[in-house]
């Protein structure tokens, strides 16, 4: 049987069967980041390399995987075995300031979209299934990747929810004026707010521009938060997280999982992050 | 068979065999850091001893172990038993910040301005890694670098075995001091797109500058957690098998050794044990 039934087997796994990895990452914003606001490391510098966004359009949406670059590369588990997080351990860097919570996620598919677009289908659909359980949906995850001009604009996408209903609408999702590269371009949210009733996303099919002519650019995710926040309540302190007792959740890393932070800082400053991901396969 | 198939071997290893071992250490830095960067602790005198360093030059790449001043001294496990790392705590009695183990595999010490060139021999790290693992590159301030930033790059064979990767450019930090990673912003020198790992360093390029001073080019195994000092006199202790279990291997001759990441400026010192037990 794949996966773990005991804890036992997790010791034989670390030990006997040398079958973990570590995966290290050391990485900083090019720019300050928003205060009290999610941000991307996904473009951040450092290792893993920065990763790119598609060119702008509506058909500019791709699956992404561990071998593209951004993502924590890592070995799939071989022989009908599957891989779970163990742990992790984070630190901002170099600051003491550099401090807020982080979170690790599979960014599953993602597009690049002008902020004005209008209203139109994606063509291919942003796809999340090659990494969701039957049943199971992603968050919507935004991020600006062309700083905004100095207004607002309000959309909404249309998507395929967990339970494969389509036709589903988010929220309005209105943007914050003068949004900087990196930042999710909504207040007051980590996700994009899905319709009333639904935990997940499993494709979005289009978008519909309500109203407004600002400019920039912002990619759109279907994304798989793992594990638990980590706490960084102090730059220069390596926090742990321990996710087999300490917050039971042992999540599962599917093959080619793109895995990249997000984190929602305290200080706007350059902020760099350092640490690793622990991961067992069984 | 090596290693430990649950819980209940491992405490047989620990109560009737014994085989486990406590490598205490306590330690201080011979010099004042600079807060939120990473520095070495090999330097650090106290139990075990300062550490050395290597011969100046590309020539001067030596593979350390435990038996190399400046490691914890421990003894190889017997038999075909393989010994992991249990558990471990960690202090500092005038300084916050925190701790992580590692082997350091292999070093080398080049000036600041060498020029682009061969290591003869390699840096080579293969004596203490998995197949298809690989090591990361830290580096060490030893003599103090002069009021400039030079930039390098240095060319690896990654963990897979594939030669003539190409880490992103290192650029020195100016008058970075001794013991301080000689860059900014990092723990560890980034490398090419797609690696998790080095295993060896064939050579490195003196892409721009010719400010002067020494850092060491090491290879590192991280090993289990980091240690948080959260205040001074209050360390933390982690187990390694049921709260963040990772058993990570110690594999015979490592040097093991300190990277210390200060909160704050200070002259620091830190104590406490590692745990390790074979199979």
């Amino acid at each position: 049987m794949a996966r773990f039934t005991t804890h036992d087997q997790i010791i034989e796994a670390l030990s006997v069967n040398d079958r973990s990895q570590k995966l290290y990452f050391t990485k900083r914003l090019a720019n300050a980041a928003a205060v009290n606001v999610p941000n991307t490391f996904w473009n951040a510098e450092g290792m893993p390399a920065q990763g790119t966004y598609p060119a702008a359009g509506m058909g500019s949406a791709v699956v992404t995987t561990s071998a593209t670059t951004g993502a924590l590369p890592y070995t799939n588990p071989g022989g009908g075995r599957e891989m779970f997080a163990l742990g992790a351990t984070a630190t901002g860097i170099p600051s003491v300031n550099d401090r807020g919570l982080l979170l690790l996620c599979d960014r599953i598919a993602h597009a690049n979209i002008n902020h004005n677009q209008g209203t139109a289908s994606f063509s291919p659909v942003i796809d999340g299934t090659s990494r969701l359980a039957a049943g199971e949906g992603g968050m919507i995850l935004m991020e600006v990747t062309t700083a905004f001009s100095a207004a607002s604009n309000t959309r909404t996408f249309t998507y395929t929810n967990q339970a494969g209903t389509a036709g589903r609408t988010t929220g309005n999702i209105v943007t914050v004026a003068s949004s900087l590269v990196g930042r999710v371009p909504y207040a007051d949210f980590l996700w994009v707010p899905l319709q009333s009733g639904d935990t997940g996303c499993r494709s979005i099919e289009s978008t519909t521009l309500v109203s407004g002519t600002a400019t920039g650019a912002h990619s759109v995710c279907i994304v798989n938060p793992i594990g638990a926040w980590i706490i960084i309540p102090n730059g220069s302190f390596m926090s742990t997280r321990d996710f087999v007792l300490e917050v039971p959740s042992l999540p599962l890393i599917r093959d080619n999982a793109c895995l990249f932070w997000l984190m929602v800082h305290t200080v706007a400053t350059n902020i760099g992050i350092a640490g690793f991901v622990k991961i067992a396969e069984n | 068979m090596a290693g430990f198939t649950g819980l209940d071997q491992i405490i047989n290893a620990v109560t009737n065999n014994p085989w486990k071992q406590q490598l205490e250490f306590t330690k201080r830095l011979p010099s004042t850091t600079v807060a939120s960067v990473p520095h070495t602790a090999w330097l650090a005198t106290g139990n075990p001893v300062a550490g050395t360093t290597p011969t100046v030059g590309l020539g001067g790449a030596v593979v350390t172990t435990s038996a190399t001043d400046g490691a914890m001294p421990y003894t190889n496990p017997g038999g075909a038993r393989t010994m992991h790392l249990v558990s471990g705590h960690a202090m500092s009695m005038n300084a916050i910040g925190s701790l992580l183990l590692v082997d350091r595999i292999a070093h080398a010490n080049i000036t600041n301005n060498q020029g682009t060139g061969n290591f003869t021999p390699n840096l080579d790290a293969t004596s203490r890694l998995g197949a298809t693992e690989g090591a990361l590159i830290f580096m060490e301030v030893t003599t103090a670098l002069s009021a400039a930033a030079n930039t390098r790059t240095f060319t690896y064979t990654n963990q897979a075995g594939t030669a003539g990767r190409v880490t992103q450019n290192v650029v020195t930090v100016a008058s970075a001091v001794a013991g301080r990673v000689p860059y900014a912003n990092y723990v560890w020198v980034q490398l090419q797109a797609g690696d998790t790992g080095v295993r060896s360093i064939q050579s490195t390029t003196l892409v721009s500058g010719t400010a002067t001073g020494n850092y060491n080019v090491v290879l590192v195994r991280p090993l289990g957690y980091p240690f948080e000092c959260i205040a001074t006199s209050l360390g933390s202790d982690h187990d390694f098998v049921l709260d963040l279990p990772s058993l990570d291997r110690i594999y015979p001759d490592s040097c093991l050794m300190w990277i210390w990441l200060p909160v704050a400026a200070a002259i620091a010192n830190f104590a406490g044990m590692i745990r390790v037990v074979e199979n």
